[in-house]
Order: structure tokens, then sequence, then C-alpha cells
């Protein structure tokens, strides 16, 4: 009994103990949530020993390969065993043993960057950090049968690109990266093609200063210099033959050494101090160049960089182009381009710019309200308009109603919905001036009177202004003689001048909008204000600001600014609403 | 002791005892696991009985294009690439790696799953509707036939966008019904994929119905026209001219559409209302499932913007009557005042619909499309002269301006390519059509208008990244989209387009 008793009670212990295992067989089952064994640079390139092996080598020479294999955010163009093959052979060594230490550390220095970069941030430029090396890698692209391959610094092409890894980015390459040595003086003295203006360097000593590697140079400034250099072949296009030409057009001193010679500064007007990329070059509109007072201009009109293609008083005046195919050439201290047009300084004497404020590409493109009367554009937000930003709120395009005009030139104006210093309100506009030639001007801002803007400050390139403008103040009212609408008793140009206010229309048939029959000369709410005067010292954009230093609700409406060199007549020309533009009788 | 009996009766105790916790077990803790029928769902066998059921299948087939981000993705694929998008402030930025033609297979454009997902609802209906033929003697073989042909179009149809947006792409044409389906499937050519869409078109076309007896599911539904079309543009994709001439004929020979006239209720009846005489296919967005467009297009910080050039090159204006104007482009297509996409978002040229009521439908086919498409093929037929006469029709209803006439001879083969183009470019403007006519026209003839897509990225493109984007659309194989990545993590038999690798 005791036994079966005890059989029984096993046999239920058994069931007992199978169904707990069946039970636990229903359980969920479990995989492994861990998709990826990610590892780190050095790691991956350890996965594929037929790809990488010899750049491993090159690493553990240079004492890198600890650094990948730890933490950091880093790009790595790591060229293939097939690349490394071809720079031996390049190099005439055996093996990577023969590579010294220091050869080693500067190869990996130039394949490697402290910043992860995926290839759709490749550019037709230079990368947006530069090597531990110090100099920026190129991309671009090139088309060899029909196929387009990613290139790094025109050395190498890309096989595999944006391979993440857990300390960053891999792209492989097939080619290794070799840093450039030459210095833009030798690069240019190197190419035959250039014996004129290698010539011209030397005599103005400007060899010297485009020779020194970053490490020696005398200030950042000077680190890295871009050169637009003009072959031979561009030269004599331009009538220019030989040296003693090129000396005898442009050197006023006869000595081209000295820094006030005319043709040592046509050279300095070559080089653009900065590392500056074609990219870089036309993304900005203007460039200082070592000669001090002279910019060059930029443009990029298709996919052509002009130099020095301005609207210049009312002339377009045309660019020269920069030989795209062949530039953006590395040197160890800056970038070389090559022009495909000569250009030089231009000598220009102040001219008066008389600014329409409306006269942005972005508002001439408005197809079917540019011009149109009584149409008016939707509201633009900061960022919207390339040369005019603003603190917040929107401006507009709006030309004026046929019934409601404000003899405003082209009956256009900028609207801006307000300029006061309430916290949230919009407290500044900042416009970019069109090319102004060195010299002083007398600015004045021509507008509509509204409710807003009844104190604003005026700064030209961050310099105050001293008058502080009222942009809320009607003048005395207009009264009819004849048929005409014009000034009242007491009130003649000459007294508004003196009190830095003159009409900036009439002087011919302007109809008065209440009665077409009648004209008008002068009407209260329509006139300019004299901001002060200004000295430009560079011929370039510059940037004119208003800020509101009082607080008025409405807003603001400006037409033009004017800036008239100060020894000329500032009342005239007139500028009326249908276009027309009146000199002085 | 105890007796035999006795141990018999405590064994059967045992035996009952291990039954019951069996039982007890069994149905409890392992419920889910031996369970087989859902509780609150229907499953297949249970479905494919009747022709109501049949019915639904089709219509959730129907139901499933207005899945997002399926038709933003129509317009993206077809828009994008090409020249009247600018990006606006809030545009993302896998966007403006597309417009810098700065791809790669993270570009999260480049998930296709939506439209795999509405062809799987079309292969399940090829797979078991023909079996609902044996449980339902009211279904008869004709019916069956009209269901299936929907099925065959619309997989048609979304096939017919994958090879056109990513070239070669994997086919597959079977329901994804069990686990043990075989889901690695490789990459299937692009001319594989366009002759599948051919013979899935060809089993529609002698299926479908060329009526089902209501407006609204007549342009909402597949018809014969609807065919038709698709086939037309394919053999325009095909280079099978004679054969698109004879599609579109067999549209325009039917007398059942029109060109809407080009009076002042031209927008509102064609794209506010939609389901016009001029409609031939429309992807039907409704109350209960509004358009993705008004926050692509209306909303303060819109994705996209119409390109600068489409307002002063493609519409232009007339200056002298500023009145004058092209009726598809001011107050239609977009707004010239601040270039805003206007198509979807407009009830007239003056009044804007609200969010709300944001379903302007998807406009697939259209008369002016069939008329448009059998010009391509007369043209490359040599027969210019028709081309240049289907324009003039298409002109002439929409008002266009003078300044946007071309002067070609109608020998002027090429001459006459660009006007068709530009023509297509005005009348089916953001209608996700732009990319897939330039490279189609570009590819044709081993390439010879590859111009066509050299000359976008001069306008589109930043002008840091245009000079490589010019190089790039050089290679034939950038102008297909990259497989997104997560497809190739989940598909080992999918190999990536080389040019993105």
């Amino acid at each position: 009994m005791k036994t079966l008793i005890s059989k029984k009670w096993l046999v239920l212990l058994m069931v007992i103990i199978g169904f707990t295992a069946i039970l636990a067989g229903c359980k969920r089952e479990r995989f492994e949530t861990a998709t990826t064994s990610d590892v780190n640079i050095l790691g991956y390139l350890q996965r594929d020993p037929d790809s990488f092996s010899m750049f491993i080598s090159i690493l553990e020479k240079a004492g890198s390969a600890g650094t990948l294999n730890g933490y950091g955010t880093y790009t790595l163009f790591a060229p293939n065993n097939d690349a490394v093959k071809l720079y031996l052979k390049d190099i005439k060594k055996a093996s990577v043993d023969d590579i010294s230490e220091a050869d080693a550390k500067n190869i990996v220095k130039i394949h490697l960057i402290r910043d992860t970069i995926t290839s759709d941030q490749f550019n037709d430029g230079k990368l947006r950090t530069a090597t531990m090396y110090g100099q920026s890698l190129l991309t671009g692209a090139q088309n060899i049968g029909g196929l387009t391959t990613l290139t790094i610094n025109r050395q190498a092409t890309v096989i595999r690109a944006d391979i993440r890894t857990g300390n960053g980015i891999i792209h492989v390459i097939d080619h290794v990266l070799k840093p450039a040595t030459l210095t833009v003086a030798q690069m240019i003295e190197q190419n035959a093609d250039f014996s004129i203006f290698t010539q011209a360097l030397k005599a103005t000593t400007l060899y010297d200063t485009l020779n020194v590697l970053p490490i020696n140079a005398p200030d950042s400034l000077h680190m890295f210099l871009t050169v637009l250099a003009e072959s031979d072949a561009v030269l004599k296009a331009a009538g220019i033959n030989s040296y003693a030409q090129l000396k005898a057009k442009y050197s006023n001193t006869g000595n081209p050494a000295s820094v006030q010679d005319s043709l040592h500064l046509f050279m300095d007007y070559h080089v653009l101090p900065g590392l500056k990329y074609l990219p870089d070059v036309f993304r900005a509109s203007s460039h200082t160049t070592l000669s001090p007072l002279d910019v060059v201009t930029t443009k990029l009109i298709g996919s052509d960089i002009l130099i020095n293609d301005d609207t210049f008083n009312g002339v377009h005046e045309v660019g020269s182009k920069i030989d795209r195919p062949h530039s953006d050439n590395t040197t160890s201290n800056g970038v070389l381009h090559f022009m495909a047009e000569h250009y030089a300084i231009k000598v220009r004497f102040p001219v008066p710019v008389y600014w329409e404020v409306t006269d942005q590409p972005e508002f001439q493109k408005l197809n079917g309200i540019y011009h149109v009367t009584n149409k008016s554009s939707a509201k633009f937000a900061d960022g919207d308009i390339q040369d005019i930003r603003w603190q917040t709120g929107s401006v507009q395009y709006i030309v004026a109603p046929e019934a409601r005009q404000f003899y405003v030139y082209h009956n256009d104006y900028l609207f801006v919905a307000a300029l006061r210093t309430a916290a949230t309100a919009n407290s500044w506009i900042e416009l970019k001036t069109p090319l102004l030639v060195k010299g002083k001007y007398k600015v004045w801002i021509c507008f509509v009177r509204r409710g807003g803007g009844k104190g604003v400050s005026v700064l030209f390139d961050g310099t105050l202004l001293p008058r502080v403008l009222n942009l809320t103040e009607s003048l005395p009212a207009q009264v009819l003689v004849g048929s005409n609408w014009t000034y009242p008793a007491g009130t003649t140009p000459a007294s508004l001048e003196a009190l830095g206010k003159k009409i900036t229309f009439g002087g011919g048939n302007v109809p008065y909008y209440n009665n077409p029959a009648q004209t008008i000369d002068y009407y209260r709410d329509s006139y300019g204000l004299l901001a002060g005067t200004i000295n430009v010292t560079k011929t370039d954009r510059h940037t004119i600001r208003l800020q509101a230093t009082a607080d008025a609700s409405g807003d603001i409406q400006i037409d033009m600014i004017h800036f008239i060199p100060e020894n000329m007549d500032q009342l005239y020309p007139k500028f009326n609403p249908d276009g027309t533009v009146v000199q002085k009788p | 002791m105890i007796d035999k009996r006795e141990k018999t009766a405590m064994n059967i105790k045992v035996k009952s005892l291990i039954a019951l916790l069996l039982i007890v077990f069994s149905t409890t803790s392992c419920n889910k696991y031996l369970t087989l029928e859902p509780q609150d769902g229907i499953i297949r066998q249970n479905f494919w009985k009747t022709k109501e059921q049949l019915a639904a299948a089709v219509n959730g087939c129907y139901a499933s294009l207005l899945t997002d981000p399926l038709v933003e993705n129509l317009f993206i694929w077809g828009e994008l690439r090409g020249d009247m998008l600018a990006a606006g402030t809030g545009v993302k930025s896998n966007e403006l790696n597309v417009i810098n033609v700065n791809i790669n297979s993270a570009n999260t454009i480049t998930d296709w799953s939506v439209v795999y997902k509405t062809i799987n609802n079309c292969n399940t209906i090829l797979d078991f509707g023909p079996d609902v033929l044996k449980s339902d003697n009211t279904l008869t073989q004709p019916v069956l036939n009209g269901y299936l042909g929907e099925a065959y179009a619309l997989r048609a149809l979304m096939y017919f966008y994958l090879a056109r947006t990513f070239g070669d792409v994997p086919l597959k044409l079977t329901s994804t019904t069990s686990d043990a389906d075989n889901l690695q499937i490789a990459k299937s050519s692009q001319k594989d994929v366009f002759n599948q869409v051919l013979a899935d078109l060809k089993m529609a076309e002698g299926f479908v119905l060329k009526n089902y007896g209501n407006n609204d599911l007549n342009k909402g539904r597949i018809t014969y026209y609807a065919v038709e079309a698709m086939l037309a543009d394919l053999y325009l994709w095909l280079d099978q001219y004679d054969n698109a001439v004879k599609a579109c004929d067999n549209i325009i020979n039917s007398g059942q559409f029109t060109l809407v006239p080009g009076d002042p209720n031209w927008f509102t009846t064609v794209y506010f209302q939609g389901n016009s005489a001029e409609s031939v296919f429309e992807i039907q967005f409704n109350q209960n499932k509004l358009n993705p467009f008004y926050n692509m297009f209306a909303v303060t910080g819109k994705r996209f913007k119409a390109a600068l050039k489409v307002s002063a090159e493609m519409y232009t204006i007339d200056n002298i009557n500023i009145d004058n104007k092209d009726i598809r482009g001011d107050g239609a297509a977009l707004k010239f005042s601040d270039g805003s996409i206007y198509k979807y978002q407009g009830i007239n040229s003056g009044s804007t619909r609200a969010s709300s009521a944001s379903f302007a439908h998807w406009f697939v086919y259209r008369y002016s499309d069939v008329l448009l498409m059998k010009a391509e093929a007369q043209n490359q037929l040599g027969n210019g002269q028709a081309a240049l006469d289907a324009i003039a029709k298409i002109r002439l209803r929409a008002n266009a301006l003078q300044t946007s006439e071309m002067l070609v001879l109608p020998d002027d083969k090429d001459g006459v390519t660009n006007y068709i183009l530009a023509e297509r470019a005005r009348e089916f403007a953001f209608e996700g059509k732009r990319w897939f006519d330039l490279l189609r026209n570009a590819r044709r003839n081993n390439y010879a208008r590859l111009d066509l897509l050299l000359d976008i990225v001069g306008t589109t493109a930043d002008p840091q990244y245009q000079q490589a984007a010019i190089v790039k659309f050089r290679d034939q194989r950038s102008h297909y989209l990259p497989i997104y990545l997560y497809e190739l993590q989940a598909n080992k038999a999918l190999v990536q387009n080389p040019f993105y690798q």
C-alpha cells in the first residue's frame, strides 16, 4: 500500500511537472531584439581585410587605429587596397612598411574629418569641415561613359558612400588622397600658360605674399588666399601680349613693387583673402580684395560665374567669366581659379544712385503684379527676399490704385506692416543697396506718410546717421494755383531743403488724382527726408537699416532711397508715378 | 493490501484527473495558440462566399488608393524632380535633397510600401475572387470578370507608377496571405514590369465595363476607357505609337468625353466638383477622407510652391490686357500673386476651400491628356500636323496666350515634342505628370533628348549643387529612385540600383 501510494503521488507529481513544462511552452517566444552588431570605423575595416588591410596598416603606423576605434564623430575616406597599391607605385615604395611614420600620419589626416558628413552634403565645392590635415576636401561629380560617380578632390571617386558605423561615416574611395603641397604662387609659376601673370606677381612682390604657408602667415586674414589668375591667352585677348605691355598699361609710377602703384593694385585686385571655392565665390555678391578700397562683385547666371557684372548708373556692364571647369584648384595656402576673361579695377567717380527699393528680383518676377495698377503681392516673410531683411511680421509689394495715387515713382512702394519699438512688433528693416562708388553721399528716404515710423534712426553699414526721422508728419497742405496744386505760401523747395525735406515728384504734368484735368507738383504726404551724409569707403553694395526709436502703430510705405553725392544738386531729377524722370530744367 | 478492483478504481481516478487537468490547462492557458479563428473578424475561408463580399473587396482596393501617403507619393514622384515645383518654407530636408539631385536610399520619398499594399489587395481579389463563382450561384462569369478586370487594371496602374519611378522593381503577382509566402523577391527589369502591366491591361480591357450606370462610378471606377488611357500612356513608354493612337481613338471615337468649355465655370467644374465630362479616371477623395494637399500647399509653412518660371515663362501674361488670361494659369493651377499651388485648393479663382473641405480628387487621366498623348504618338509617327492641330484645340479651349505660342513646323519633330511638353505642362500642372513627361521624351531613341532633363536643374537645384546635379543626370541610372533602405534590409533578394551604391 505504502509503495503504491508513493507511486501514485509520483505519477501525480510527474503529471504536474509535465503540465508545467507544457505551460512554459505556451509562453510567447523570445527573440533577440538587437538587430545590429554595430562596429566602429576600425572594426568595419577589419571585417573586410580583402579591401582595407593595407589602409589599416597605414592607420597602425600612424598610431591612429585606436582613435578610430573609440568614441567620436568622424568621416573617413577609406582608400581600398587597390588604391593603396596605386599610391605605393606612385611614390615608388614596395610596401606600406616603407612609408615613414610622419608620412603615414599625414595620409591619415587628409582622409579624416572630425564631423559626420553624408554624401547628400557633397556639393560643387568644399566640404563644410576641413580635414584634420587642415586642407578642405573638394567634392564633385564626373561622368565617364554615361556613368556618374562622385569625386573627392578630383583625385578619387567614391566606390561606396555612407557606410554608417558606431563612431562615424565611411566613404570608400579608389585612390589615396594627396594633400596639396604647392603654394598658390608656386602653382601659378609652374603653369607655363601663366608666364605674364607670374612675372607680374614677382614684380609686385605679391609672389612672396602668395608663397607663405598658413602656419607662417602674419595674421589670420592672410592664412588662406584665393587667386583669380589670368592666363597669357586671356591677357592676349585683352590686347596684352607681354609683361612689358601689362606694365605699360597699368603701372602709373613705374615701380610695381610700391603698394601705391596701380599695377600693384591691379594684381591685388585678383587676390581675395580667405579660402573661397567657387560656390563661396558666387554665394556672396561681393568680395574684398587685397586692393584696399576695391571689391569684386560676383554673380551666377545660368551656370556662368561672372566677375564685376554690374548695372551702374543705369548702364549694364558685362562681367568677366571664370573658367569654371579648370578652377577650384586646392593649394597648400589657398585656392586658385582661372579667369576666362580679363578684368581690372574700374576707375569710378561717385554718381548719384536713385534707388527704387521695390527694384528687387523677387518683386520683378511677380507676373501680373509688378508695375500693374491696383495690384499687391502676397505678404512676404523675412527670408523670402534676398536683399531685404526685417525682424518680424511681413512686407508687401504694392502698386497704388488708380483712384488713390500717392505720387510715388512707378506708382509702387514697399509696404512694411510695422516699424515701432513695441516688444512683439517689427522694429527694424535692413536693405542691401545697389553698388555705391566710394565717396560722400547725402541719403534721402522717400516715402508716403502713414501712421508708423514715428521715430526712425538710419544706420549705414552699422553707423548711425545723425538725424532721427519722423515718417508720420504731414507737410503744410498743398494749394491750388490755377489748375496746379502746388507749394503753399511760405514753403519753397529751397526752404524745405533747408529743413532736410524734398518733394520727389513733379516738374511736369503729374495729374491730380481727384481731378485729372488738374496737375500737381507738391503733395504733403509724399516726400523725402534727409537722413544724413555717409562716407562710402569701398565701392560695393552696402546695407542700410531703418531702426525704430519710437512707438507708433501703423505701417510705413517706402518709395525710394536716394544716394546723391554731397556736392551735387539734391532736388532733381524728379520721379513721377507714370515712370517718367524729369531732369532739372 | 488493496485488491485489484480498488487498484483499477484508483487508476481510473488518476486517469480522469489527468484528463481533467489536461482539459483545464489546454482550454485556459493555451487559448491563443489553439483557437484558430479570430473572434472579432472574418477569416478568408469564410469570406469569399458571396458576390457582395467580392464587391466589397474591390471597393477596398479603391479605398486603399486613398491611404496616405499613396497620392502624396504619386504627386512627389511625378513633380518633385521636375521643374515646376519650388520649395516652400515648410519643405522637408529629404525633399530638398531630391530637388538638389542628392538622393540616397535613406530618403523617405523612396518608400513604396503603400503602393504594394494596394497591389496586394488586387492580388487577393485575383487569387480568391474566382472561387466565389462556386459558392454564389447569382454571380455570373461576366460580372466576376468585371471585378477581376478592375483589379488587373489597378494593379497595372500601380506597377506602371513603380516602374516609371524606380525602374526595376520586384514583381509580386500573387497575394500575400500566409506566413509561408516567399517575400524575398528579386527585382524584375523595367521592361518585364512594363510587359506585365501590358498583360494586365490587356486582361482588363476585355473584362471591365464601359458604363456603371452612374457618372460618379464611371469616373471613380476603372472603366474600359480608363484602361485604354493607361494603355495609350504605356504604349508611349514602349515606343509603340500605332497602338497608342489606336488606344486613344478607342476613347475619342466613343463620344463619351468632351473638353469642358473654357468659360468662367471651367475650373469649378473640372477641379472643384470633379468627375466632369472630360474626366476619365479620378481618385475620389471625399468628406470622410481628405487629400494630403492642404498641408502641402495651403498652410502658412507650405512645403511646395510653384516655381517662378511657371507663371512667367509657362503661362505668361498679356501685358496689354491684364484680364486676358490663360484659364489654366492664375487662379487655377496657381496663384500668380504668391506662387501658391491652387489647383487642389480653389472653389473658383476667387474663393478657397476650407481645410475641412480639402477633398479635391486626384486626376489620373483627363480627356485632354488623351488628345495630347495621341498627339505625341502621331508626332513620332511623322504626322506633326495632326499633333499641332491637337495642341491648337487644347490651347483654344484654354484661351492660351499668344505669348506662350510656339511657331513650329510640322516636320520639326523635336520642335513639336517641345511644344507638346510645354502644353502638357500648362494643361496638367501639378497633376503629377511633369517628371514622367520629361523622362519619357528624354529616354526615347536611346536618350536622344537627354537635354530635357539636364535643363531641369539649372532652374531648380541650389547653385552650390547645380554642377554635380547636371553630371548626375547624365547617368541614366540616376533617373530612377533608389530602393528604400528598410526594403533592402527586409528583402535580401533586392539589389540596389548601382547608381546609389
